[in-house]
Order: C-alpha cells, then sequence, then structure tokens
C-alpha cells in the first residue's frame, strides 16, 4: 500500500505524549510515533490493541511442556529403558526438571521468532526511519494521509500547542 | 496535590470486628492450654510462626524496594511498612512457646537425648538456652532493622531530605543479607528439629519462600483493601497490576522450592531422609500435601496468569486470600505430622489461634497505617509511582 505521512517532529517527551493523545481523539489515522526510548503510556495514547504475543507464548510453552513429558517417556520407558536406582522407569518427579527448562526454553525461543516474523524483522534489513533524529533526542509523530480530504493545516494547528518544532509530508512511502 | 490524601481511619464496625476475632483466639489459647495443651502448642506455634513470616517478610519486601532503587513501589510502601509492627508481637508470642518446649520438641528431653546417639551429637546446637538466645537474638536483630528503616522513611516525610533514602539503601543490605540467614536458621530451630533426626539443608529456601509469598499476599490484600475504601487515586491499577506479577512469580518460587526438597529427597531414597515424606505424602496427610501445591500454586498461579487478572481487585483479592490459607497449610504440614504424629485433625483448636492471629495481625496494621501519611510524601521516588498526582 502506498500512502503519504504526514509528520510532526518534537523534543518533548510530554508533549509528544499529548499531541498524540489530542490526534487520536480527534479521528486522525496514527501510523506510528518515534522515540529514542520507550515513553510510558504511549502505547494507550495511541489506542494500541494489546499484544497477542503472550497467547502465542502460552501456546510454545503448553507445546514445549508437552514435548518435555513426551519425550522423557519415550526415551525412559519405550526406546532405552535404564535402571535408574531401582526407580520406576516412568516417574515423572525426574521428569520435572527438564519439563520446566523446555517449557521455559520453547515458550522464550517461540515468542521471539513469532515477534521477528510478525514484524518482518530479519539480519541485514534496512531500518525506515521518518527522521533521522529519532535515534537521538526528538520525536515524530507520523500519520497517515490517504486522500485530499486530509487537512495539513488542521493539523498542524492542533500540533502548534505541544510546542510543534516542524511538520512535513512524505511522499511514496511503501507501508 | 499530594498533600490532600487523608489519613487512614478505621472504621468502628471493622474494629470491634478485628478485635473480638482476636480475644477469641487468645481465649482459646487459655483454655487450650488447660483442656488440650498437646493440641494447642503446635498450633500457638504455627500462629506465631506465620506472623513472625507476615512481619519479617514484609520487611525484607521493603529492604528490597530500597535495593533495587524500585520507583513502582514509593507509593504502596507504607503498607509494608505497617505490617512490620507485627513483628514485636511475634516475638512475644513465639518467646512464650519458651513453656511449650518439653511438649513440642524431642531433643529438649535429657533422658530421650542420652539415649540418642545421633541426638548426642547435636546437643552443640539443640540445647534450651542456646535455643532460648537464638530467638531472642533473631527478634532483636529483625525489629531493631525494620525499625530502622520504617523510622527513616518516616522521617523522610517532614524534612523530605535524600539522606534518608541513601542511608535505607545501607541498612536495607544488612537487613536482606542477615534477615534470610537467621530467618534460614530460625526455621530449622523452630520447625525443623520437631523431627530432630530429620534434615534437609532447602528447608530454610522453602520456608523463606513460603513465608514472603505469604508477606505479599497480606500485602496485596491490605493494598487492594485500601482501594475499596477510597484510596483508588494512590494506590492505582499499575500497583496492583505490578504486585499481581510478583504474587505469581513467588507463588511460582514456593513450589520450585517444594518440588527441589522433594524430588531430591525421592531421588536419593536415603532412609533417615524419607521418613519425613514417607509420612506426609501418603495416606490422607499424602490428600493434604496434594492440596498445598494445589492452594499455594495451581490455583494463584493459573488465576494470575492473564494480564487482565492480574489489573482486577476482584481476582487478585481472591487468590490472595487462598495464598493466605494456603501458607497456613503449608506449615500445618510441617508441624503437625511431627507434633501429634496421628492422622490430621481439624477443630477449634486448629481455627481458633491462626483466626485470632489473622485478626490481631490486621487490627495492627491497621491502627499503624492510621498514625502517619497513607503515602511517603516526600519520597524522591514518589514522581515514578505516582506521575499523575506528584505533578
Amino acid at each position: 500500500m502506498d500512502a503519504q505521512l504526514f509528520l510532526g517532529v518534537f523534543t518533548n517527551e510530554n508533549d509528544v505524549l499529548n499531541a498524540t493523545r489530542a490526534s487520536k481523539k480527534a479521528g486522525y489515522p496514527i501510523y506510528d510515533v518515534y522515540s529514542p526510548y520507550a515513553v510510558h503510556g504511549l502505547e494507550s495514547a495511541m489506542g494500541l490493541k494489546p499484544s497477542r504475543l503472550t497467547y502465542v507464548c502460552l501456546l510454545f510453552g503448553l507445546a514445549g511442556l508437552l514435548l518435555g513429558v513426551f519425550v522423557q517417556f519415550w526415551i525412559g520407558s519405550i526406546d532405552w529403558p535404564l535402571n535408574v536406582g531401582g526407580k520406576p522407569f516412568n516417574s515423572l518427579p525426574a521428569y520435572l526438571p527438564v519439563i520446566f527448562e523446555v517449557t521455559v526454553l520453547i515458550s522464550g525461543l517461540g515468542v521471539v521468532f513469532s515477534m521477528l516474523f510478525r514484524t518482518k524483522l530479519f539480519p541485514g534489513k534496512k531500518a525506515w526511519l521518518p527522521d533521522i533524529r529519532v535515534t537521538n533526542d526528538h520525536f515524530v509523530i507520523a500519520l497517515i494521509q490517504r486522500d485530499a480530504s486530509f487537512n495539513t493545516r488542521a493539523v498542524q494547528q492542533l500540533w502548534q500547542k505541544y510546542n510543534l518544532l516542524e511538520a512535513k509530508s512524505l511522499s511514496e512511502v511503501v507501508l | 496535590m499530594i498533600n490532600s490524601i487523608p489519613k487512614f481511619q478505621i472504621s468502628t464496625k471493622i474494629n470491634r470486628i478485628l478485635l473480638f476475632l482476636s480475644a477469641v483466639g487468645l481465649l482459646t489459647i487459655i483454655v487450650g492450654l488447660f483442656v488440650a495443651p498437646e493440641r494447642i502448642w503446635p498450633n500457638f506455634l504455627i500462629s506465631f510462626y506465620y506472623l513472625t513470616g507476615l512481619g519479617l517478610g514484609a520487611g525484607l519486601f521493603v529492604a528490597l524496594q530500597y535495593v533495587s532503587n524500585a520507583g513502582w513501589s514509593a507509593a504502596i510502601r507504607r503498607v509494608p511498612e505497617a505490617i512490620t509492627a507485627t513483628l514485636p508481637f511475634a516475638a512475644v508470642g513465639t518467646l512464650f512457646l519458651i513453656f511449650g518446649i518439653h511438649s513440642l520438641y524431642e531433643w529438649s528431653h535429657h533422658e530421650v537425648v542420652m539415649q540418642d546417639s545421633i541426638l548426642r551429637n547435636k546437643t552443640v546446637w539443640l540445647n534450651e538456652p542456646f535455643f532460648i538466645a537464638r530467638t531472642i537474638g533473631y527478634f532483636v536483630l529483625w525489629i531493631i532493622l525494620s525499625k530502622v528503616i520504617v523510622r527513616n522513611s518516616l522521617k523522610q516525610d517532614e524534612s523530605g531530605d535524600i539522606k534518608f533514602t541513601k542511608r535505607n539503601v545501607r541498612n536495607s543490605v544488612f537487613f536482606i543479607i542477615l534477615g534470610v540467614y537467621t530467618f534460614c536458621l530460625a526455621s530449622f530451630d523452630w520447625l525443623m528439629s520437631l523431627q530432630p533426626h530429620w534434615y534437609s539443608t532447602i528447608f530454610g529456601w522453602l520456608n523463606l519462600s513460603g513465608m514472603f509469598l505469604s508477606a505479599l499476599a497480606m500485602i496485596v490484600i491490605l493494598v487492594v483493601g485500601l482501594r475499596y475504601m477510597g484510596y483508588k487515586h494512590v494506590f492505582t491499577t499499575e500497583h496492583v497490576h505490578d504486585l499481581g506479577r510478583l504474587l505469581m512469580a513467588f507463588s511460582f518460587f514456593w513450589v520450585y522450592m517444594w518440588i527441589s526438597q522433594h524430588m531430591l529427597i525421592w531421588y536419593s531414597n536415603i532412609p533417615e531422609e524419607t521418613t519425613y515424606y514417607i509420612f506426609r505424602h501418603f495416606g490422607s496427610w499424602g490428600s493434604l500435601s496434594f492440596l498445598n501445591v494445589i492452594l499455594n500454586w495451581l490455583i494463584p498461579f493459573t488465576m494470575l496468569l492473564s494480564r487482565a487478572t492480574k489489573r482486577s481487585d476482584k481476582v487478585i483479592l481472591q487468590a490472595a486470600v487462598i495464598l493466605l490459607i494456603g501458607h497456613w497449610l503449608d506449615l500445618y504440614i510441617m508441624v503437625m505430622p511431627a507434633a501429634l504424629g496421628t492422622e490430621p485433625v481439624f477443630g477449634i483448636w486448629e481455627i481458633g489461634p491462626f483466626v485470632g492471629m489473622l485478626a490481631g495481625a490486621f487490627w495492627v496494621v491497621f491502627h499503624t497505617l492510621g498514625k502517619h501519611n497513607i503515602v511517603p510524601v516526600k519520597d524522591p521516588y514518589l514522581v515514578e509511582s505516582l506521575p499523575e498526582l506528584s505533578h
């Protein structure tokens, strides 16, 4: 999808937070907000939905748990039963540490790779930045400018209240 | 704005209920001492060990916040600080246990020790004068250190001087190191020596995790309770969420320790170690041990797994109440088989002391809370904990 972005550059954390809230309230579609560090309350200001990665994590955790149980049961009781200290071949207490570790490992790796997959991050990917200064001390709000009905002047007026540094349009961005 | 928060005042109804329940508990203990001493002494031990854990656990929680320079907890810190006020009461109760030493501890009988070579070798540590001295020593240490930390925190309310925070960071380091070591030793002394032949090196850690978990549950109950009483703007959903995470994490930590002790003893299968579990993990005690894991881990863990339930006052309150009951059951399983050696018993002698102790603890905490500002108003970290109110 090709669309134009309308960017507002800010220099203060509170300003960008309030400007985001105001833009959301006025109904402008927010593409993203760029910040050099994590700003508290920004997700709720942008109206982001809670992440679904937690459910992915739960599923991977359950998969790891089953894997941990199955692997040990299959090795210890079916494929290569060994007598360890006279214990029964299928003894749950002995499985527990490995089950715990495998659950943590699979859910941890699974959720990280799911996140990388979903956000299309991979080694060597070129980062797209609206403004190089967001890596230092500036903040940028990017609104989606779909058609001519988008009133850039009104948006600028709205942002002026929050000490807008500059505003600009970016065209032909591949989203 | 932060100065306009009203001080906490306990309602006369709650005050009366708590006083009535603690009086009933005290009465049960006194009557029980004459009617059924063999039942009341173990329950006395459970109740006051529990109370000690609440006070010390809350103190360690405060110390942990100072040591880690935690910002999130500044607004709720007065609650655990108030819980440490139960420590002197726990000390009085535990010292009263000296009169029950002969009905509880096998190693305190001279003629038994003389016929038992294992116990004879342990007399260096397990003898009455040293036991009493240690008990006094633990409490002196815990009470002094927690009082110093709380006093510095209260002084800061007036002057707002940063030096109190710095001092408390240093005090907290001592408190955590000494408190954890001495609590492990105290659990060896008071609980593990009930079966003086048996030993487990992880017993102290298991008790430490249970103790901290019960203190956290108490903090959660008080914070959520205060939210219901009209402090929603100071104790926010964010604080409840953070407490919920801790509660879930320490519930898991407890079961981790529980499994660690159980699994190693099961694995090595040495007779002098397995006696403990052979008694507790079969028959009706076995069902109770099963229930113990369900109450202390499975139910709270599943309840608090999702973000929405950690932020819900109702759910987190239920989980905390389940954990408080679960911790009592945990101690019951540790103490009762050793002290009575029979099938599980449950009646007035079990309920009375425990309910009385909890009601008394809540009464003390509520009254301590009412004496000072409900929020450390000049704490340097309050800005982080309450960003909206502090501006």
